[in-house]
């Protein structure tokens, strides 16, 4: 057996190391004695479930829970086994995916922006939380890729919180992570927060892919054992306080769900000129319609495509450029581009740019359409009113939240004819549009991730 | 394909086509590819429900919302005939399901009983169905349409003598009933349609368009969201199943929980609906009636044995289990002297390490057992020779063995949160915090020590006022059904 992690576990619980008096006391310390016995000797952390199992197996028969522990940890592949493994206390923030990815989803751009606005003034350790269950240091790569600073990495260590402070940037969806996650909050924390971004695949599963909402609902029931949720727009606070008016009938005390809208920022890169856009995709000279979303059902583009079409056989002139990477159940959308050129409607279909082109295609746009299902926050609709560009957007939730005054026009997304009628408005006179607009306050990411260590405590 | 059966589709297309244009107010062509165009004109316009109306004509099945958008988009784009060909008119009109004619339903409630009229099983949901809808036939009431799928799931259809008996007379000698019911379709057209039972694919998606874009008022029990709120407690098969649940709740107009907890987790999904739009259904709670089984007791036997504990339940994490078996554990240690009993199935992944941990204690000296299968007979048996019952699952939409063990004045020890807390203020239950194994095991030390208290406790069980289906019936049909405009149409 690890002596030495079974002498980090008698002295965290006040016990000796013997069998006996450890078992006893492991039983004697509750839930957090569960928890610290599993996490110390395994060097994983448990489930929120094990370390309820955990706890009636010492009830029952300490000396055989324990034993059990025990033979688990003999169990584990080589590199678990030998890992040193240490208590953590302080803000740990949970990177996972950040920390491995090479590409950027909106979730990911948040997380990255906050941390990097912490470093230097908010110490805190970057941890992953691999398959197996163990929470390990981020090493510096990962740190980096993460925003953090590449020092805040360390050796690879098991790290087993105690009385620290959790953060969960990020949606924790790969089995096991949110339930683990909730045993650290429950007992080995005394503040934790998650940022919560939506409630989408519990609530409009009809544009999740399948398989999704279970996944989706792993994660919450994870995020119900925390102290509170930070949410990103009005609407998703509404989406997060609707699911905790829930948890009172599991006996759950639910976290507390408070409002810290995202930073609105412009985009940081430098517009790349009009000119040169539309030379390089071919535009000519007509007004641009924009549209910014990945290619998915919930974004709603085939309603967007249908719409474009009964502008065009309006009369009017434009050209459609559609910036998304391809996503899932792409195929209607794919045939109704297909269908869109037969009919040699001037259509440009992008699978992503850089952020100067992007920049560059919000300020040279006429309008910007995002009429989408159900969003979080709905980045496009601030980016382009950021960019002093009216958008027609959905006529509630967070779009219309952003929206609404600043010079959005409004629309029912299931409305194809109401959504050409929009960009027909626009078009016939862009600069009354463009004199509406009003862009959203400045927030920074300064500000914001200062808003978050506060509630960290 | 046989001419016979192309003349058959042909003809029902074209009564279809002049129900659904009679209904929307409009003057059927003799011309059948008229009056495709004029029902087409009119679906890509305003009218609520015209659309999904048209579908179901044109296809000869209920539609799904991405294939509905779909048909309107097109319709938008094109004349009708090419609209048609691009929804997959002229593939539907090669398969036998198109070959149904259809009569709506207008003047009356239309109720889906799809599952409980068609199976022999008889828990949890289908009980709740069979002891409730009969009170909603005879005497002076309208009798509601009863419906089920048809065999492709296309849409509804009429009930057979045999699927109604199966309903309504559930107990009875059904041998001899006919099976057989008209092909044709059954559509609910501006009226309420009743869904008693839990929705679940492959008829979620076709449900969801009909609550949302068919015009008709829906109108849902709510049993529970459980697996969205608990998935920690399920499997994930369930909160997907939940998930497509709630594509159909969320545009629903009125759910009635089957208790104020189950309520307060639709209210909660309403309260997240603006984010997409929706103002979600009114809810309202309804508790299930409170009948025990009417199971006699042949003979109780003389029991003068260590009291009895019973907990009935399938064996699952949700349930608990394992936190009665380590409170008895702690009492066994103290030199209690009981007897524990759990009753119930459960998944071989639960039952089978549990089963091995009660004989593990049984082996070290505890007078514990558990019964995988067992008969209502017997089971009346165990429960007339009970102190007390014990139910502390960690999350349940109503909690029928509470309801079960109170009814023959079995005195409960039940979790002080939930629909259990809800059944307990009715008397006759101890109320624990159900994740405290120490707080369970208090509970039940009270039971076997303290006779005064157990004898209270059943005094109460026995004196609650009782809650009959017939009760619950007429409150559900109130509150699903009470201002809603029949037989008019809606305005």
């Amino acid at each position: 057996m690890n002596a030495e992690r079974r002498a980090l576990l008698a002295e965290t619980l006040g016990a000796g190391a013997g069998s006996a008096a450890l078992a006893a006391a492991i039983a004697g310390g509750g839930d957090r004695g569960a928890y610290l016995a599993r996490a110390v000797l395994t060097a994983r952390i448990p489930t929120e479930r094990q370390v309820a199992d955990d706890r009636l197996a010492f009830l029952i028969d300490a000396d055989a829970a324990l034993a059990a522990i025990e033979r688990d940890a003999r169990r584990a592949p080589g590199r678990v086994r030998r890992m040193p493994v240490r208590l953590v206390d302080g803000i740990v923030v949970d990177v996972t995916d950040s920390a491995g990815a090479a590409f950027t989803s909106g979730i990911q751009r948040v997380s990255r922006g906050v941390l990097r606005a912490w470093a230097g003034e908010v110490p805190f350790t970057p941890v992953v939380l691999t398959p197996a269950g163990v929470l390990r240091s981020a090493t510096p790569e990962e740190s980096e890729r993460a925003g953090a600073p590449r020092d805040a990495g360390g050796p690879a260590t098991a790290l087993v919180p105690l009385g620290a402070r959790l953060f969960l940037p990020e949606i924790a969806t790969a089995e096991g992570r949110a339930a683990r996650l909730a045993a650290i909050a429950r007992h080995g924390s005394v503040e934790s927060l998650a940022i919560g971004h939506d409630c989408i695949p519990m609530t409009t599963a009809e544009s999740a892919p399948e398989g999704m909402p279970a996944a989706f609902a792993d994660y919450l029931a994870g995020v119900a054992r925390f102290r509170r949720i930070a949410a990103t727009s009005a609407a998703s606070a509404a989406e997060f306080r609707g699911w905790a008016a829930m948890l009172p009938a599991a006996g759950l005390t639910p976290p507390e769900v408070l409002r810290v809208g995202l930073p609105v920022v412009p985009i940081a890169a430098a517009p790349e000129p009009e000119a040169s856009i539309r030379a390089a995709l071919r535009l000519g000279d007509a007004p641009i319609v924009l549209v910014v979303g990945t290619h998915e059902p919930r974004k709603n583009h085939l309603a967007v495509l249908a719409a474009a079409e009964l502008a065009w056989r309006g009369g009017a002139a434009f050209s459609l450029v559609m910036v998304g990477a391809r996503s899932w159940e792409a195929k209607p959308f794919d045939a109704a581009v297909r269908r869109a050129e037969r009919a040699g409607r001037p259509l440009v279909v992008l699978t992503g740019a850089p952020d100067s082109r992007l920049a560059g295609l919000y300020r040279a746009a006429v309008a910007s359409v995002f009429v989408s299902f159900n969003e979080g926050f709905g980045l496009p609709v601030a980016e382009s009113l950021a960019a002093g560009t009216p958008v027609i957007t959905a006529d509630f939730g967070s779009q219309r939240e952003i929206g609404e005054g600043r010079g959005a026009i409004l629309v029912d997304p299931r409305e194809p004819r109401a959504i050409a009628a929009a960009i027909l408005d626009v078009l016939a006179d862009p600069a009354a549009a463009r004199a509406r607009v009003t862009a959203p306050p400045p927030r920074g990411w300064a500000q914001y991730a200062a808003e978050l260590r506060e509630l960290l405590g | 394909m046989s001419a016979e059966l192309r003349a058959r589709i042909r003809a029902a297309l074209a009564q279809r086509t002049g129900v659904a244009l009679a209904a929307l107010g409009a003057e059927p062509p003799d011309d059948l590819d008229a009056a495709l165009a004029r029902l087409g004109a009119i679906a890509a316009g305003d009218a609520p429900g015209a659309a999904w109306l048209a579908f179901v004509a044109f296809l000869g099945r209920f539609p799904e919302r991405p294939e509905l958008a779909a048909l309107r988009r097109e319709l938008l784009l094109d004349a009708p005939e090419r609209a048609f060909f691009a929804a997959g008119v002229r593939l539907a009109l090669r398969t036998a399901g198109a070959a149904r004619p259809m009569r709506l339903v207008s003047d009356r409630p239309v109720v889906d009983v799809g599952h409980t009229a068609t199976t022999d099983h008889n828990s949890g949901i289908q009980r709740v169905v069979r002891r409730t809808l009969p009170h909603w036939f005879g005497a002076a009431q309208d009798e509601p349409e009863l419906v089920v799928w048809t065999p492709d799931d296309h849409g509804y259809r009429a009930t057979s003598e045999r699927e109604r008996a199966t309903l309504l007379s559930w107990g009875s000698d059904r041998t001899g009933l006919s099976g057989a019911a008209p092909e044709e379709l059954v559509v609910p057209w501006r009226t309420t349609v009743v869904l008693p039972e839990v929705v679940l694919r492959p008829r979620a998606a076709a449900l969801a368009a009909l609550a949302a874009d068919s015009g008709n008022r829906v109108a849902a029990i709510g049993y529970d969201l459980i697996p969205l709120v608990s998935a920690d407690l399920v499997e994930p098969v369930e909160s997907n199943k939940s998930a497509e649940y709630v594509e159909t709740i969320k545009h629903a107009d009125v759910v009635a929980g089957i208790s104020r907890s189950a309520a307060s987790e639709f209210a909660g999904l309403v309260a997240q609906l603006p984010a997409q739009g929706l103002a979600g259904p009114r809810v309202v709670a309804v508790p299930l009636g409170e009948e025990a089984l009417d199971v006699p007791v042949d003979d109780a036997g003389a029991d003068d044995g260590a009291p009895l504990i019973l907990c009935v339940g399938s064996t699952e994490p949700r349930k608990n289990q394992t936190a009665v078996l380590a409170a008895a554990s702690i009492l066994h240690r103290e030199g209690l002297a009981f007897r524990l009993a759990f009753v119930g199935g459960g998944p071989a992944r639960y039952a089978i390490p549990f089963d091995a941990e009660v004989a593990r204690l049984a082996a070290a000296g505890m007078a514990v057992e558990s019964h995988r299968s067992m008969g209502d007979r017997e089971l009346a048996r165990l429960y007339a020779r009970a102190r007390c019952t014990v139910m502390v699952s960690l999350h349940e939409g109503y909690g029928l063995p509470v309801v079960e063990s109170l009814g023959r004045g079995v005195p409960v020890v039940c979790s002080e949160h939930g629909s259990l807390a809800e059944i307990a203020e009715g008397g006759g239950c101890l109320t624990v915090d159900a994740r405290d194994p120490l707080a369970i095991a208090s509970a039940l030390r009270r039971m076997i020590e303290d006779d005064a208290l157990v004898a209270a406790l059943a005094a109460e069980a026995r004196a609650r006022p009782p809650r009959t289906w017939a009760v619950y019936a007429a409150e559900l049909r109130e509150a699903l059904l009470g201002d809603a405009p029949l037989g008019g149409g809606l305005a």
